[in-house]
């Protein structure tokens, strides 16, 4: 009993310091509180860099060919072979979005099932401040709300 | 040991390698599991100082708040940790633990 008494105090000390160190940082410096989530952060970066650099190269608009044919141009796709109609791929005009069926494969690790139109928009999603539910689109246009992790912005190189 | 006009215990001692190899991790970018190397060298850095101005009597207590600093950095980012850090060795000292 004299052995527990003696550990009162410090254990009352640390979690009246760990509770101030926590509002204080919080609402007096504001310093981003994050989650235990965080413990997880490097295996989280390491998966999120896998699943861009997949989705980069799942993407094909940016690698699209142009050649003429006798009448008409056409465009072809350099990783399906498909030759994609002229009025669809006008020139100036922004990158052509993917097709769901190619991007849907791809899913952030814990939210598998969603998936995301174009590069862009994931990279738009985790350049935000996170750990909020964040509305994503699915394939077939209805919308889901997901958790993605806090911090992404400042662990992608 | 006596190091120049340093005299540095065992714990001390140890601490020192721990520093030593934290910075050579840094900077050879070897990864740390769960630990970020910046929070660990913030942290020794700290123990150095704690550990410098209290009497040995007080090693019970320093090596509890060690434990629980180094817990938490897991958890916490630098600056909640450093506040955490200074409030407990205050808090310490008002409640005559050390």
């Amino acid at each position: 009993m004299l052995k527990l008494k003696l550990y009162i105090k410090p254990l009352l000390s640390l979690g009246v310091a760990l509770g101030l160190a926590v509002l204080l940082g919080k609402s007096v410096f504001f310093v981003n509180t994050p989650t235990l989530n965080t413990i997880f952060f490097a295996k989280t970066k390491a998966k999120l860099n896998y699943y861009l650099s997949k989705l980069k190269s799942a993407v094909p608009s940016k690698n699209k060919t142009t050649t003429t044919a006798k009448n008409s141009e056409k465009t072809i796709d350099p990783t399906t072979g498909e030759t994609i109609p002229s009025d669809t791929s006008t020139a100036g005009s922004q990158p052509t979005v993917p097709s769901a069926e190619k991007v849907s494969e791809i899913s952030l690790p814990g939210i598998e099932g969603v998936s995301y139109e174009n590069e862009s928009f994931i990279q738009y999603q985790l350049d935000r401040v996170l750990w909020e539910p964040v509305t994503v689109k699915n394939p077939d246009g209805t919308f889901k709300t997901v958790n993605i992790p806090k911090g992404v912005d400042n662990l992608l190189p | 040991m006596k190091l120049g006009p340093f005299y540095f215990d065992t714990k001390e001692i140890f601490l020192l390698l721990l520093g030593v190899g934290i910075f050579v991790a840094k900077y050879f970018g070897w990864d740390i599991p769960f630990f970020d190397e910046q929070k660990l060298l913030l942290l020794t850095v700290l123990f150095f100082l704690v550990k410098g101005l209290l009497p040995a009597v007080h090693n019970e207590n320093f090596l509890i708040l060690a434990l629980v600093a180094l817990f938490l950095s897991l958890y916490l980012v630098e600056f909640q940790l450093l506040l955490f850090f200074l409030i407990a060795v205050f808090l310490f000292r008002l409640l005559k633990v050390i």
